[in-house]
């Protein structure tokens, strides 16, 4: 069999070629009659386009003739114009993926390069796109999570944000914080996480880990990261996917909203590493520490792409990649000036403006 | 052909061998992987000092045919391998290449050594790898495509859309070539006992007509009508290197396959109208690494290398100045956690 044949796109100023008028049409419909007899009409004209408005003005002639030519009708000719309209869009839009003056905040389109341009630098910049006005000076803001999500709440308290929080260290787990709303909103009993979803108008869950113990009796997860050797025999360690995180998630949400309608939600991710692993036969902590806020980062993209008003809060991302000296004297805690950049991340996301 | 997923409960576990020993030191291979470093402990352990390996496995000594296939940071790996004298797999080579109008973009003379075994370009995401396995092998067709560019003396090039950094002096030149670099990249896959991967980026270009994927984005106009920008998830991810394993395995079943995830971010982000490119970058570098564990834990003679949280965690001052690409201590760094990790006694 020979080979197919080679072709050749993108010659300035030169008639397409009917392997290329065939390839843009092909870009276009997946019928292949269709297409051959597209493209033989485009290609056969006295004047072969050479440019892409050319060639979809010749196939837009076409398919206005193959409306009144009783052998096209298969083709349910009046259904192929908004293809052709939907493929110019798609062009145009593939043409600003790079674009930044078609973006809102257009330093964040490009990893910032301190050798060129505006020599922006990865240490001056706050991962933010598109601010999100949720919070107001009166907004109350919940906070959830283990020892990342209480620094995170006092911080913002102490920067004039109204700010409760539910520290857990069992809530550092998407597990364990299913289970603490299981337990404390099914049904309709008063509970302390209840009152404190109640007065929320917003609430920013943040994840820590991954990695866990259950009760092997009940399933019940435990809190301790580093369970006390004698606890061990009762316990079957647990290493949930980014599909059983994200189920967590939306458990949660779900029950969050059952007590509190509508209620936003963001995500973020702790940048502190855990204490320890309990995979260390095959896997370094440091390693296993990644793959564990990967799993994190992977199962909050997932649900805040599912639902419009849940939001992802890259404090992650601000911590490891946007500061300097992101840890404290234990390499494992965030440092001052990183809970700082997370605080200052949060309001340039998500503050209204003053007015 | 043959599968080689093992099954899961054959695969060495990722949980511990007795839950009592699951944070005793003394009882793993490396001490010092249960806890985190803390320098102000007992004994104090910095993150600096530490690398992140369990065991060593032994994959890599002397003479152990050894290829890699990746971004730009495969290519240091390759480098680096080279230089110091391992048997790394060579089976096209650049030089001879511009004889026949087969141009490697950057080209350097001084240098002698190769990016790639073959010069298949850099590969930025995982469906690259699977094309090129399928390629090689004959398995599926890729589209012969070349892109129009100008060269720096004015004179057409043509780019093969599929081979990232590659140009041909003309369509003629590409033709001649294209089963001889399909000869070349089987032989180097056929040749390689063990092979190092970088996962790039999980953002891609689909060509529209065939569902192909660029190797990267599309940097010519000419392009733009045909191409859909996609952003794959973890089981995409993983189902590509799952066919790339399982088409390379078919012809060569000692092939090893070392996985990493590549430290250097995104150049850019097809989401910029939602997503901040730093923001982009951590989810797909979260996405590649969860992929990466998922097919080192269904695969036999699959490992995972940290390069990724060697460079990030590891390293003091990982970047280079651009604060994109790695620093020549993140190589170093690199190097010798991938000496700890696969290479032999002999062999270092």
């Amino acid at each position: 069999m020979s080979a197919p044949a080679t072709i050749v796109i993108g010659s300035d100023g030169q008639a397409m070629t009917p392997a290329e008028i065939d390839l843009s049409l092909a870009a276009i419909f997946s019928d292949r009659a269709l297409v051959r007899r597209l493209a033989a009409a485009v290609a056969g004209q006295a004047q072969p386009p050479r440019t892409l408005g050319e060639l979809l003005a010749a196939a837009k002639a076409e398919i206005i003739r193959m409306t009144t030519d009783p052998g096209a009708l298969r083709f349910n000719p009046p259904s192929l114009l908004p293809a052709l309209a939907a493929y110019a869009r798609r062009v145009s839009d593939n043409a600003d993926v790079y674009n930044m003056r078609a973006k809102a905040n257009p330093a964040g389109l490009f990893w910032p390069n301190p050798t060129r341009g505006s020599k922006r630098s990865l240490y001056d910049m706050l991962p933010v796109m598109q601010p999100i006005p949720l919070v107001g000076a009166a907004t109350q803001v919940g906070v959830i999570g283990g020892g990342f999500a209480r620094r995170l709440a006092e911080a913002l308290g102490g920067r004039g944000h109204a700010v409760k929080t539910v520290a857990d260290d069992v809530a550092d787990m998407t597990a364990g914080l299913r289970q603490m709303a299981a337990r404390e909103l099914s049904g309709d009993r008063p509970s302390d996480l209840r009152s404190f979803l109640e007065g929320l108008d917003m609430l920013l869950v943040v994840m820590a880990r991954n990695e866990h113990w259950v009760c092997e009796a009940d399933g019940a997860v435990v809190a301790d990261e580093v369970p006390e050797q004698d606890q061990l025999p009762a316990l079957a360690p647990r290493v949930p996917t980014v599909a059983e995180t994200a189920d967590d998630l939306r458990a949660v949400i779900e029950l969050a909203r059952r007590t509190k309608a509508g209620l936003p939600v963001l995500l973020s991710v702790s940048p502190e590493a855990p204490r320890a692993t309990l995979r260390a036969d095959d896997l370094h902590v440091i390693a296993a520490a990644s793959h564990a806020k990967a799993v994190l980062r992977a199962a909050a993209e997932a649900v805040a792409e599912s639902d419009p008003a849940v939001h992802y809060l890259p404090a992650f991302e601000t911590v490891t990649m946007c500061t300097r000296a992101p840890w404290a004297a234990d390499e494992r805690h965030a440092s001052d000036a990183a809970m700082d950049g997370v605080c200052r991340l949060f309001e340039a996301m998500f503050a209204e403006p003053a007015p | 052909m043959t599968m080689n997923r093992a099954a899961p409960e054959a695969v060495a576990g990722s949980l511990p061998a007795s839950r009592l020993d699951a944070y005793r030191p003394e009882t793993k291979p490396n001490p010092d992987a249960v806890f985190w470093p803390d320098p102000t402990g007992n004994p104090p352990r910095r993150l600096r000092d530490t690398l992140p390996v369990v065991r060593n496995l032994g994959l890599v000594g002397p003479d152990t045919p050894v290829g890699s296939a990746g971004s730009c940071f495969a290519m240091e790996i390759a480098y680096e391998l080279q230089r110091r004298g391992f048997n790394y797999v060579r089976t096209e080579d650049e030089a001879e290449g511009i004889t026949r109008g087969v141009m490697m973009g950057d080209y350097d003379a001084d240098n002698p050594y190769s990016r790639f075994p073959a010069t298949w370009g850099l590969l930025f995401n995982t469906p690259s790898f699977r094309q090129l396995a399928e390629k090689a092998f004959g398995v599926r067709e890729l589209p012969r495509l070349l892109v129009t560019s100008k060269g720096q003396d004015g004179r057409n090039l043509y780019g093969d859309p599929f081979r990232e950094g590659v140009f041909f002096a003309s369509p003629e030149a590409f033709e001649a070539d294209y089963d001889r670099h399909a000869a070349a990249t089987r032989q180097a896959l056929l040749d390689s006992r063990v092979f190092v991967i970088t996962l790039g980026l999980n953002e891609c270009w689909e060509f529209v007509p065939d569902g192909s994927v660029l190797s990267r984005n599309p940097r010519e106009k000419s392009l733009l009508s045909l191409v859909r920008p996609r952003v794959l998830t973890v089981e995409e991810n993983v189902a590509e290197i799952q066919a790339f394993i399982d088409i390379v395995r078919a012809h060569n079943p000692d092939f090893t396959l070392i996985i990493s995830v590549s430290p250097v971010p995104f150049l850019a982000t097809t989401q910029a109208d939602r997503h901040h490119v730093v923001t982009a970058n951590g989810h797909s570098k979260a996405v590649l690494r969860v992929a990466a564990e998922e097919l080192v834990r269904t695969n036999r003679d699959t490992h995972y290398f940290p390069s990724y949280e060697q460079v990030t965690l590891c390293t003091p001052e990982p970047w280079d100045a651009d604060q994109r690409h790695v620093s020549r201590d993140a190589v170093a760094g690199v190097m010798r956690l991938f000496d700890a990790t696969f290479v032999t006694e002999g062999g270092r």
